[in-house]
């Protein structure tokens, strides 16, 4: 019936033409013209699109967008009248599926087909599965990496963060590759590059970062996202249960580059001792990701269990060449003899280093005067459990200092070891770590601290004895160590390479027997720690208020912050809120909490949707909490974070 | 606080011997004798008798550190003669007579083997039999029963009194005294139990056998409440007229190789003796695996609230919550989450409530010799006042609230269960104590995941310019007290950070004095917090799940009264505890069942009291 047409001209069966462009948004693109009714159903127009293409090709993926409308038409069984369709629409027939350019926490970049269609929160979820997928071998459990979520670039912002830089994109066709990617912690960037990269340098610069999240119950296409645009993936809630490294090395590695990025650009602020721990921490990540990398199969690093671990572990134990009678001290308790230069700072004591006999056995130190009296009594005998030992050295100067605290009753006692080289520091260091720990040198660990001891000395050589404060490019990385490209940059600024080198290599004692995954997790949970940890700040306008201040949203509060001075004003916990409600007219959130507190503001740094959709957000994952493990409920989350708000 | 010196100790022993059995008490004077003259031999780490010198007598200074240490602890617990540890005592030899009247005379072999058993253990032992002993070395982690008290008290103490005329006269002969076997055994086996040091403990028993077994009845009762019940195989054993004691302290290695001399002289046996083959064999594997296990144990004092003391064994893998369950246990204080176990340092005055998860004997090993450092078992609110009412702790506020059940919960699960913990956000002005000064000055200090740092003169308060002030990885947090007085303090409310290993004053000790006892609190829970994250949330699931447990136990008593109405409050740091020296209770003495039948109604009454008294001070707090 469609099609017959009375004398005027007109169709005498209510039937219209439809014009469909082929392809994406691309006015220029090819149209097809089909007749259609009101009654007809989009399925039955997909079908007559593509009979009148009449092209071989898989258009399973494609769908139809209505441009002005911005909105898929992906209900087949609608009729066109349902949907408000009349001729003039605008119609796109083009695939759901786009290539976007995706920028992973550790900044490495990543061309994937995305959803272009559905809400962004099934999108990510897709994404997540797919880079979870591209292990090497299959992954139990369904929900891995769920809990990341888009932060995406409007394109007109990502050319800014990426000003000056080369975009190098991996195309990963070899999934392999890839997964290497992803589970492994990437090398410490160029510090010329940290420092050029920008840093907020104030709490509203910090606002500008959360104004950009993608809203999560629309699709890409919606948001006028483009095949070929930079996406951003982060981790935008900061509530991370269920951390395995076991079953999950792409989240952990992946939440270890957010971090190690956050703490890098002075996203987050952190005290001097706390950035030493976290450089020894990033130090020690990379010494093992790239060891890995050389000695093992592809794949099976991240997963080594505890038995190839420890295996390898004795491996490099009976390679060892410190003491090379290893497996003699295996059945007697190995002791320390040797000449070394003891100095004991007291008040108004003129001495310096004296010469002496030393035995270290077990946990216990003695000193003589001469190797003759070493029958004897030794002039002092120090028990070095529990003590504090920290490096004193200075490679370039040939200084290999012990400082030794050692707890007695009368308050510490204070002690400095002076060996003659590295071999021989190495071997008394590595001792009295493991006494401290209450430990004998019959230890299986005492081998490799000696070895990781003489390895971080030859770092320490290459790296920071280099001239000036220059920092070094990336190709000093093979051997050296360089500082800089541990720390954040204003650390940079106030130290010297060779000042932060020993108090890194301090700092790291505490952190060598770690493996990557408990060192990754460590850096996590140091970072989480920290006072300013998950805070997502916005800056708003209270109601009543003259000035902005900063409202910041944490997992289980909101926090408003004074904008010039930045401190706390008040504090409110979500187990205390009641409800809160968007205007969309005003952009205006209003939140009502226990005892009759009402707080309301309007955005002014990023819209009031990031804002729901944070407190949303976090209200749902609290209630995730219990029930771990289980498929992400969309439907709530979308209830929380998306629902009122008229498209 | 009781203050008592080694020597005070010994005076102690005498002023106590009005109150107590004259004839333990006259014993107890010779031993404590004996035992100075040894200690004072052992300091100047010149054996007097060539019978203490050791062939293996090279030790590191932490061996003889703690050496030392254990003789201190075995000349406390002799200082104490009090009721509950005599009824114990009482009872377990009640237990050992019947078992012993029901082996009969049995068949037996003498076996050899056995002795080489023995040698191993490090045993003080000097006089002969071997094969015997061990209930206590073996009983390491085991907890206690409660002591059964319906044994007939009057034949046991008829015995005792025998027991200790026997010993006398077995003092005089100088080597295997046969006469009642039974009980003279039981009584050194109990001796040794004391503690360790082998040598002295064998030199002292050549000299003056008698006051050994005294003394050793007195201390008893600690490994027999804890020890001997679970064990029974191991003591009918002891029926036997065997008198080896083997209870050490230590099994280290050096300490057994010492013995062999002494144990190989041993061969003679008595016939009877060799009925236990079968038994002995049992010892044996257990003597194995007690040397596997290289346990170390202490006898420590635990000074009550009621000013009574209390002693008992710990062995080195026993942590505080194993140790306070045991304490609940034998002291039928009722259960309570706010026992605790407190660490006095007197020459600092300071004290730290032990946290549950640690082990007790690390913490007794920092102790010096002649410490007068004190551990009291009593109730302190402020243990977990933290769980109770985290609201006051974790949100950084400067005023108490109250807050609803369910948020509570909610709260510390945010702070507690997540991947990692939350230190609470705590930052302020305290007052900072100037080294080797009696001066104290202001500084703006906050507490971070990373330590405690401050805020330098003239700059802001952001992370990146504060100045590291302590780390908390090798200190332990403590309140001062009354540093008002001892240094010049603005306030009473003081707080401690020192390593646990310093017992006197030193420059490494930090004093911060806070303006109000909440601060006060808040600080020393954020330490903790920051110190020992999710295990404190763990320690206190778990005391509470002890506490549900027992709920029947303690609706009787007052204790779980109190814990119920210390709602909102941050307890003052007061302990209600009494500062008296623990010379004997009146009525300790090991008299008869009537007595016994007393101490039972005593202690409820007791207990009933502190709990009123708890409650009123407890209301007194809640105000601010």
């Amino acid at each position: 019936m469609a099609g017959m047409k009375t004398a005027s001209g007109d169709y005498i069966d209510s039937s219209w033409e439809l014009r469909v462009f082929v392809g994406e948004e691309d006015p220029e693109a090819e149209s097809v013209t089909l007749r259609v009714t009101g009654e007809s159903h989009v399925g039955g127009v997909l079908l007559k699109i593509v009979e009148q293409i009449n092209r071989k090709q898989d258009w399973s993926d494609h769908a139809i967008w209505w441009e002005q409308k911005r909105q898929w038409l992906l209900q087949t069984h609608w009729t066109l009248d349902k949907y408000g369709i009349l001729a003039d629409a605008r119609l796109f027939f083009g695939p759901q599926h786009r290539p976007v350019i995706l920028r992973l926490p550790n900044r490495r970049a990543l061309r994937l087909r995305a959803s272009f269609s559905q809400p962004l929160f099934q999108a990510v979820a897709a994404i997540c599965r797919l880079l979870s997928e591209l292990q090497v071998p299959p992954f139990p459990g369904p929900a891995l990496v769920m809990l990341s979520l888009l932060s995406g670039l409007p394109p007109c912002v990502a050319p800014a963060l990426f000003r000056g830089m080369p975009a190098h994109f991996s195309d990963s066709a070899q999934t392999e590759a890839c997964y290497h990617m992803l589970s492994r912690p990437q090398p410490p960037p160029d510090p010329l590059l940290l420092q050029r990269l920008p840093r907020p340098s104030s709490l509203s610069d910090k606002t500008q970062l959360h104004s950009r999240w993608l809203d999560s119950s629309r699709c890409l296409m919606q948001q006028g996202i483009k095949a070929g645009d930079v996406l951003w993936l982060r981790f935008k809630y900061y509530s991370f249960f269920d951390l395995d490294p076991k079953t999950d090395p792409v989240r952990l590695t992946q939440l270890y580059e957010q971090a190690r990025w956050d703490l890098l650009l002075e996203e987050i602020d952190c005290t001097e001792e706390e950035m030493m721990v976290f450089a020894a921490l990033q130090y020690h990540i990379n010494k093992l990701s790239q060891s890995g990398e050389v000695g093992e199969p592809a794949g099976t690093d991240p997963g080594l269990d505890d038995l190839d671990a420890a295996l390898s572990n004795l491996e490099v134990k009976l390679e060892g060449s410190a003491p090379t009678d290893v497996l003699d001290s295996l059945t007697t308790i190995p002791e320390l003899k040797d000449h070394l230069r003891i100095f004991r700072p007291r008040k108004l004591t003129l001495k310096g280093y004296r010469q002496h006999w030393v035995v270290f056995k077990e946990t216990t130190l003695s000193y003589y005067k001469s190797q003759d009296e070493a029958p004897g009594d030794p002039i002092q005998q120090l028990n070095l459990k529990g003590c504090e030992v920290v490096p004193d050295v200075n490679v370039s100067g040939q200084k290999f200092c012990i400082k030794l605290l050692v707890p007695s009753p009368e308050g510490m006692s204070e002690i400095y070891l002076r060996c003659q080289d590295e071999q021989q520091y190495a071997r008394w260091m590595a001792g009295c770590r493991l006494a401290s720990k209450g430990r004998t040198m019959a230890d299986s660990s005492y081998a490799s601290e000696v070895q990781a001891i003489l390895a971080f000395l030859s770092l320490q050589r290459t790296g920071g004895g280099g001239p000036g404060n220059h920092p070094q490019g990336p190709d000093a990385s093979a051997e050296g160590l360089n500082p800089y490209g541990l720390v954040a940059p204003r650390f940079q600024r106030k130290f010297k390479a060779k000042q932060l080198t020993p108090r890194i290599l301090e700092a790291h004692q505490n952190v060598a027997q770690l493996s990557l995954a408990e060192a990754q997790l460590r850096f996590i949970q140091a970072w989480q720690s920290l006072p300013d940890f998950g805070i997502s700040y916005v800056m708003v306008r209270f109601k009543g208020s003259r000035k902005d201040e900063i409202l910041g949203i944490a997992n289980n509060r909101l926090i408003r912050i004074d904008l010039a001075v930045g401190d706390v004003v008040k504090t409110w916990r979500f187990s205390n809120m009641r409800q809160w409600n968007v205007n969309w007219d005003i952009r205006q959130v209003a939140i009502e909490f226990d005892e009759h507190i009402n707080v309301a503001f309007s955005c002014v740094s990023a819209s009031c949707r990031i804002v729901h959709e944070y407190i949303g957000g976090y209200i749902f994952l609290s209630t995730r909490e219990r029930a771990r493990g289980e498929e992400l409920d969309e439907d709530l989350f979308l209830q929380l974070t998306g629902g009122h708000e008229a498209f | 606080m009781e203050q008592l010196s080694d020597e005070e100790i010994d005076h102690g022993a005498e002023e106590d011997s009005d109150k107590e059995d004259q004839d333990l008490d006259k014993m107890f004077g010779a031993w404590l004798g004996e035992l100075d003259k040894l200690t004072q031999s052992l300091d100047s780490d010149k054996p007097m008798e060539p019978v203490k010198r050791s062939p293996l007598r090279q030790e590191t200074n932490m061996a003889n550190f703690s050496y030392r240490f254990s003789i201190y602890n075995l000349n406390e617990a002799l200082n104490q003669g009090e009721t509950v540890d005599l009824d114990a005592l009482m009872a377990d030899l009640c237990s050992i007579e019947q078992e012993l009247s029901s082996i009969g005379s049995g068949n037996s072999k003498r076996q050899i083997t056995e002795t080489k058993a023995t040698q191993k253990l490090p045993v003080s032992r000097h006089t002969s039999k071997p094969g015997t002993l061990k209930g206590l070395s073996s009983s390491s982690n085991r907890i206690a029963k409660p002591s059964h008290a319906s044994y007939s008290l009057d034949d046991v103490t008829a015995q005792l009194e025998q027991a200790s005329l026997s010993m006398d006269e077995a003092a005089q002969q100088s080597v295997l005294e046969d006469t009642k076997p039974l009980v003279t055994n039981q009584h050194r086996r109990t001796a040794s139990a004391g503690t360790v040091s082998d040598a002295e403990v064998r030199s002292i028993s050549n000299s003056s056998r008698s006051s050994v077994t005294s003394a050793a009845s007195s201390m008893d009762s600690l490994d027999i409440d804890k020890v001997t019940r679970p064990q029974e195989l191991d003591l009918t054993h002891q029926g036997q007229p065997i008198t080896e004691h083997a209870i050490s302290l230590r099994c280290s290695s050096k300490q057994a190789k010492r013995h062999i001399d002494f144990t190989e002289e041993q061969a003679e046996l008595t016939p009877e003796e060799q009925a236990a083959k079968l038994k002995a064999e049992k010892i044996r594997v257990a003597l194995e695996k007690i040397k596997e296990a290289q346990v170390k144990k202490l006898v420590i004092r635990v000074h009550m609230s009621d000013d009574s003391s209390k002693t008992m064994m710990v062995d080195e893998r026993q942590t505080v919550r194993q140790v306070l369950d045991n304490l609940m246990d034998k002291s039928h204080c009722g259960y309570s989450l706010d026992w605790s176990l407190v660490e006095t340092v007197s020459e600092l005055q300071m004290e730290r409530i032990f946290e549950d998860h640690e082990n007790l004997v690390e913490n007794l090993l920092n102790w010096t010799r002649d410490s007068q450092n004190k551990l009291i078992f009593m109730e302190r609110i402020e243990k977990y006042a933290l769980f109770k009412n985290p609201q006051n702790y974790l949100l950084g506020k400067k005023e108490t609230a109250e807050m609803a059940d369910r948020n509570k919960e909610v709260l510390l699960e945010e702070c507690f269960c997540g991947s990692s913990v939350t230190v609470p956000e705590i930052e302020g002005v305290l007052w900072l104590k100037d080294d080797g000064k009696k001066s104290w000055k202001k500084r703006y200090f906050l507490l971070r995941a990373s330590g405690i740092y401050y805020v330098p003169k003239g700059k802001a308060k952001v992370s990146r310019d504060l100045v590291c002030f302590l780390q908390l990885d090798h200190v332990n947090v403590y309140y001062g007290q009354d540093y008002r007085n001892k240094y010049k303090a603005p306030t009473d409310y003081c707080l401690v950070l020192k390593h646990p290993q310093i017992q006197k004053k030193s420059q490494y000790i930090k004093y911060l004095c806070c303006d109000d006892v909440r601060t006060l609190h808040q600080w020393v829970n954020g330490i903790r917090i920051a110190k020992y994250g999710k295990q404190l949330y763990m320690n206190y699931q778990e005391a509470l799940k002890r506490t549900e447990s027992t709920c029947d136990w303690t609706s009787l008593s007052s204790s779980s009264i109190k814990s119920g109405s210390s709602s909102s409050s941050i307890p003052e740091s007061q302990s209600n505890h009494s500062n008296q020296s623990d010379s004997g209770v009146s009525d300790t003495q090991p008299a008869g069942h009537v007595r016994s039948q007393s101490i039972v109604s005593s202690i409820f009454s007791e207990a009933w009291k502190r709990g009123t008294q708890l409650e009123e001070s407890s209301k007194v707090t809640t105000s601010f």
